[in-house]
């Protein structure tokens, strides 16, 4: 009876326990969260190398699990990403793709060449419009992922098409396509902020809509492809990457009433002047349709299903006949009543001068940064706008020991100048920079020298050069120095060094000891007192003001602390490694002093 | 319960019993309860079975009206007021985002459809994020894999043109990784040996030692065995029993006091404990900060551990001093931006990390010959005194390589270690190679390595002192060695340097590195110049074996054959320290050159006493 009983028991707890699973079977935490590699390509039915795409499509990345079940050396995904991958769409095209390529197998080994080729025509294919949609709901998540993208759409620009690692012809041009359209936009926006020339390749940095992106182009040389680097998944990023910057560059187009894509001249893309070739078309569209917009008579909008060659009547048409007004036509915009400070002032920096491109200085990069800073531009080469013997060209980049024929009505420049320039965000004096001659370090704008505590030594002369450049410019007329709370004064100063900001601050302190002092004198003439107690209020004032001090200190400490205990112990130690990089950054920035100390010891 | 007894199962009996009477039962008992109730339910009209109730049950009335249409108050509200019109509350955005669901589900459908007309060509079209302001899009959480950047900005000692205290920082940086690297391999455990030291043991000697260790352990267990039996199968006495009950008991209870007393002893040692407690929850609060700290400074560097591989990061691309001209043409510049670009992916957490591809077994003195292979191919490109010198290296190699085999395991791993270094360190920077195809008829290809050996060194003497001199020392000559033909003054230097080393392998090859550079007069008064003859002279002095000996004496006899030279080396005291180095039976050569450049100096009429 009793052993009945407690088998009853048993079996209403377990009916009453919904998780329960017969031990030896427990799959709970982890290991029920947690999938390896190899039980999700089972469970999704596809091959390894299906599955690689389709994470990397899908933006679903490997994860590290708190405890291992399988073991450490197996790569774990979430169970709920694969249910994602499983319910995509793709899955099954890619699966549909799959056995259409054993069809096309099969008709090759039956020597059916009709049936293979019939087969390849119709292909099932697939696009990522939709995935892009769904990984980027708003058009700002795009622009905020858009480094690494960026960064891959130019470096494969410059890689050879290698048959054997599957890297065509079309990938390759396709890239440089749009890379260069992105450029054109950046260029013709003054969306550009930074250049940093290094020895892997040449970082850009843009601001757009308020996201700062940064990429990496290549230096133009050739590429090699390494074999430690696996190109089918290098090719699937750029796949999807392709598609996003397409998108992108869509969107930006259209936002300056530019129609995408572009249709470009044949002839300059014939000579691989895409660049130049891009921004006439965009200088060209954007007059057009803003003389359409005045007149008020609008096109019919041509579908693309559109005859080639009356496309390109259409762009003849559209492209202006005088090459150099469209070059000039850059600068004369004067639609900047939307643009901010920076993109203003970046408008402005080259404005009025030409520059001509010897056969020697990277061409490719410099024709992206100098229109996109304002300035004219032409290049050694068939298509060019204007050719070398032009009187009206300022400065000539060279990049040579010394320069034959010069034109005195020129300044022969390296094109490290232009690098500088933009990046100090003055124009520096060339002599420094002249053919022949060793220039300047170049230094990283992405080096935040104020916040690193330490300037280099080229970094503190254009300093003071662009303060005394500020000076000419507008010399500020009845400012006493004793007005200090005006802030642009107080800016340009704090701009200057550290030390003196804390001077400022002290004097400030001081006015505002002597301000009270006089109210409270005045309080005192007020109450009827003699100044006799004059001096003693003095007194106290300054010893109020001593004390003041650490007090405050001291405030902020406890502050600190108070807020360290509230922190949850996650943040607190977060917190805590916050402090030990500061720290870290302290010490580094102390020994790069002395180094600077010793060297200068030992000369 | 007992069993049933078996009966036939044949037979009218058994038949009978098993025909099923349920169904007749069932109807009597059913036809019987219907008519003590009163007819069955289902032949019943619906009317007289259900009826509409009619009467007000305002408690549920209310809950429905409730929720057919729920006004909120602040709605009600503003709804009195004719100017203020009311913000859909939030409950009705619900609903009509849910028919919007609807729709753009169609509408969803309907652009795939046109997807798949339009075919992928032509994708990028179309504004994806017309509709963005809608709000009405499902997202993902999207779980950030890492926060390292996706483009991570060199430092500014990275620059084509670096500022100097900077491009300090960041070489001292690359020169420390690299020798991170040699410092892993020399310290890591030694690889488990392939062989083992002592005589073979034969397969049916084995067999024998076995059996004969399990006979012992075998006889061992029998003797003891008896005994054991023998004791438990004693009798136990009453008397016995009783003294051991008693003892029992005796130990029960002062462990019992004992453990009274330890209890008391506890209670009042509480506060110390309390405070022990403390302590060690304070140490593990701590504790547990730091691999948090830990690891949140190392997800900064690298990413998790995602798979079999661990993330190996690429070297830093940092120009060398040498390298630093100024000018964007001469740039030397990184032409593996697909690693960097691969290796981002795998430090980001995006995809797991994969095996290191390059693990070919390096074999030391293969690479030599191999590269002396490379070099003959070279011999087409260059005249025929040089082609004499090549064809000397490629004899030279051959001597080497032979040394090499019976050299110590200590001196090959060293060698293995300087040129896998060396390779790692020239396969990072293949852009000297793009270069060298292209002007390679104009300036000679291989002084750039040997620039690049030198400029290592000379770096390396910069950050890390002695040590590390002696082996950049090592892979300088390592280079110089495969391009021999080449040599220039920067080599002769370092074969001279090689002779101060006390290791004598290494003075053995720089000994025999300037005897097959001296072939003509200049050569040979060049390493007088540069003071190699007295270095000679100094290592012959001190040379304790006869192989030392005798590269010493070869390179003495290839100086000798210049009359200035020999005068030079006259001047150093030559002639004393020739004689007196003892001849030996295994070396012949020795004896050979000995008399060879006494002959010499007599001959150019040099005293021995003079």
């Amino acid at each position: 009876m009793t052993k009945k009983d407690t088998a009853k028991k048993t079996v209403a707890k377990l009916k009453k326990n919904k998780h329960y699973r017969p031990a030896g079977k427990k799959r709970e935490g982890n290991a029920a969260r947690y999938m390896t590699r190899s039980q999700a390509i089972k469970q999704l039915q596809v091959n390894l190398s299906v599955f690689r795409k389709l994470c990397i499509l899908k933006g679903v990345f490997p994860r590290e699990p708190k405890k291992k079940v399988k073991g450490n050396n197996q790569t774990y995904y979430h169970v709920k990403d694969i249910a994602f991958i499983q319910h995509d769409p793709l899955l099954e095209k890619l699966r549909e793709q799959r056995a259409y390529q054993k069809k096309i197998h099969k008709a090759l080994a039956k020597k059916n060449e009709d049936l293979a080729t019939r087969l390849r025509t119709r292909e099932p294919s697939y696009t990522l419009d939709r995935l892009i949609r769904e990984r980027y709901p708003k058009f700002v998540d795009a622009l905020r992922d858009l480094d690494d993208c960026l960064s891959m759409v130019h470096l494969f620009a410059a890689l050879p098409a290698v048959e054997r690692l599957k890297i065509n012809v079309e990938r390759v041009h396709s890239c440089r396509r749009l890379s260069h359209e992105w450029q054109a936009y950046v260029a013709r926006c003054h969306k550009l902020r930074k250049v940093f020339v290094s020895v892997k390749g040449i970082y850009y940095q843009a601001e757009v809509e308020g996201q700062k992106i940064t990429w990496l182009a290549p230096h133009a040389m050739q590429q090699v492809l390494p074999d430690d680097v696996n190109f089918s998944v290098m090719l699937t990023f750029v796949e999807f990457y392709e598609t996003l910057l397409g998108f992108v560059n869509f969107r930006l187009y259209h936002s300056i009433s530019v129609k995408y894509p572009p249709i470009l001249d044949p002839r300059l893309e014939a000579l691989a002047a895409d660049l130049y070739a891009l921004t006439r078309y965009m200088n060209g569209n954007t007059k057009r349709i803003s003389e359409e917009q005045e007149s008020g008579s609008t096109k019919p909008e041509h579908t693309r299903g559109q005859l080639e060659g009356a496309q390109f009547e259409e762009s003849e048409h559209q492209l202006p006949s005088n090459e150099d007004r469209a070059l000039m036509h850059l600068i004369e915009e004067d639609d900047d009543n939307d643009d901010d400070e920076d993109t203003k002032k970046c408008k402005k920096l080259f404005k009025n001068m030409k520059f001509y491109l010897s056969r020697e200085v990277p061409r490719e990069s410099l024709l992206f940064v100098i229109p996109a800073f304002g300035g004219v531009v032409s290049w050694e080469g068939d298509a060019a706008p204007f050719t070398e013997a032009d009187q009206s060209i300022t400065h000539q980049i060279v990049d040579r020991p010394s320069q034959g024929h010069m034109y005195l009505s020129r300044e022969y420049i390296q094109p490290q100048w232009i690098y500088d320039c933009i990046n100090f965000g003055v124009i520096l004096e060339a002599h420094r920079y002249l053919v022949g001659r060793v220039p300047p370090p170049h230094l990283s704008p992405f080096v935040d020298n104020e916040a690193e505590g330490y300037f280099p030594d080229y970094a503190e002369t254009i300093k003071r050069f662009e303060a005394a450049a500020k000076n000419e410019v507008l010399p500020m007329p009845g400012v006493g120095k004793d007005d200090l709370d005006d802030p642009q004064l107080l800016l340009a100063e704090g701009y200057l060094s550290r030390t003196e900001a804390i001077e400022v601050a002290e004097r400030k302190k001081e006015r505002a000891t002597s301000e009270k002092q006089y109210l409270e004198d005045l309080k005192q003439e007020v109450q009827g007192h003699p100044d006799a107690t004059a001096s003693i209020a003095v007194e106290g004032a300054q010893v109020e003001e001593e004390s003041s001090r650490p007090h405050l200190e001291q405030v902020a400490e406890d502050t600190d602390g108070t807020a360290l205990m509230m922190m949850s112990r996650r943040n607190r130690g977060l917190f805590k490694a916050m402090k030990i990089a500061k720290d870290k950054k302290k010490a580094k920035v102390e020994k790069l002093k002395q180094r600077k100390k010793q060297i200068a010891e030992s000369t | 319960m007992g069993k049933k007894p078996k009966s036939s199962r044949k037979g009218k009996k058994a038949w009978r019993a098993n025909i099923s009477t349920d169904d007749i039962d069932e109807f009597i008992e059913k036809s019987t309860k219907d008519a003590l109730t009163g007819g069955s339910l289902a032949e019943v009209p619906n009317e007289s079975l259900f009826f509409v109730d009619k009467s007000k049950d305002l408690s549920v009335k209310r809950k429905i009206e409730k929720h057919r249409e729920k006004v909120l108050h602040c709605d009600s509200v503003l709804q009195r007021n004719p100017f203020v019109k009311a913000i859909p509350s939030s409950n009705d955005k619900k609903k009509s985002s849910m028919k919007n669901k609807k729709n753009k589900k169609d509408s969803t459908e309907a652009s795939t459809s046109k997807d798949d007309a339009t075919k992928d060509g032509e994708s990028g079209i179309v504004d994806l994020w017309e509709n963005e302001a809608e709000g009405d899009i499902r997202t993902r959480k999207v779980v950030k894999t890492s926060v390292i950047p996706a483009v991570e900005v060199d430092p500014p000692g990275c620059s084509y043109n670096p500022n100097f205290e900077a491009h300090q920082d960041s070489l001292a940086k690359a020169v420390a990784e690299e020798m991170q690297k040699v410092y892993q391999s020399e310290l890591g455990p030694q690889p488990v040996p392939l062989t083992v030291q002592g005589d073979a043991i034969e397969e049916e000697e084995m067999y024998f030692l076995e059996v004969d260790n399990g006979d012992d352990e075998a006889n061992e267990e029998n003797e003891d065995a008896p005994e054991k039996s023998s004791s438990m199968k004693k009798m136990v006495t009453k008397v016995e029993f009783n003294r051991r009950a008693r003892l029992k008991d005796r130990q029960k209870k002062e462990s019992e006091a004992k453990k009274k007393a330890e209890i008391s002893k506890e209670i009042d040692s509480l506060p110390t404990i309390i405070d022990e407690i403390a302590k060690e929850d304070e140490e593990k609060q701590k504790r547990m900060m730091r691999r948090l700290v830990a690891k949140q400074e190392r997800l900064k560097q690298q990413p998790p551990r995602l798979g079999r591989h661990k993330f190996v990061p690429a070297p830093t691309q940092v120009l060398l001093s040498e390298e630093i001209t100024g000018s964007l043409r001469k740039l030397k510049a990184c032409c593996t931006l697909a690693t960097d670009r691969f290796k981002s992916l795998e430090k980001r957490g995006l995809i797991p990390p994969s095996a290191n591809k390059r693990r070919r077994k390096y074999n030391f003195a293969y690479e030599l010959r191999f590269l002396a292979g490379d070099k003959v191919l070279d011999l087409y490109f260059i005249d025929d005194g040089e082609a004499e010198e090549a064809a000397g290296v490629l004899i030279d190699v051959r001597v080497e390589d032979e040394a090499l085999r019976k050299l110590r395991l200590k001196h090959l791993e060293e060698m293995r270690t300087l040129a896998a270094h060396l390779r790692t360190y020239l396969r990072g920077r293949p852009a000297g190679n793009v270069q060298r195809s292209r002007n390679f008829c104009s300036s000679p290809s291989v002084n750039r390595a040997d620039e690049a050996a030198a400029a290592m060194e000379e770096e390396a003497e910069r950050k890390i002192g002695w040590l590390l001199k002696v082996i950049f020392a090592g892979t300088a000559t390592a280079i110089g060695y495969q391009f021999f033909p080449y040599m220039g003054d920067n080599l002769v230097l370092q074969s001279i340097s090689l002779l101060q080393v006390k290791d004598p392998f290494f003075k053995r090859s720089g000994a025999s590195r300037l005897a097959s550079y001296a072939i003509d007069d200049g050569r040979r008064m060049k390493i007088v110049e540069l003071g190699g003859a007295q270095e000679l002279l100094n290592m012959l002095e001190a040379a304790k074996d006869d192989r030392t000996r005798k590269a010493a004496l070869e390179a003495l006899a290839a100086l000798t054959k210049s009359d200035k030279a020999a005068g030079a080396l006259h001047k150093a005291g030559a002639i004393p320290i020739v004689q007196s180095t003892p001849s030996s039976v295994e070396e012949e050569a020795i004896d050979k050159y000995k008399t060879g450049l006494l002959k010499r100096f007599q001959d150019l009429k040099y005293d021995g006493s003079s």
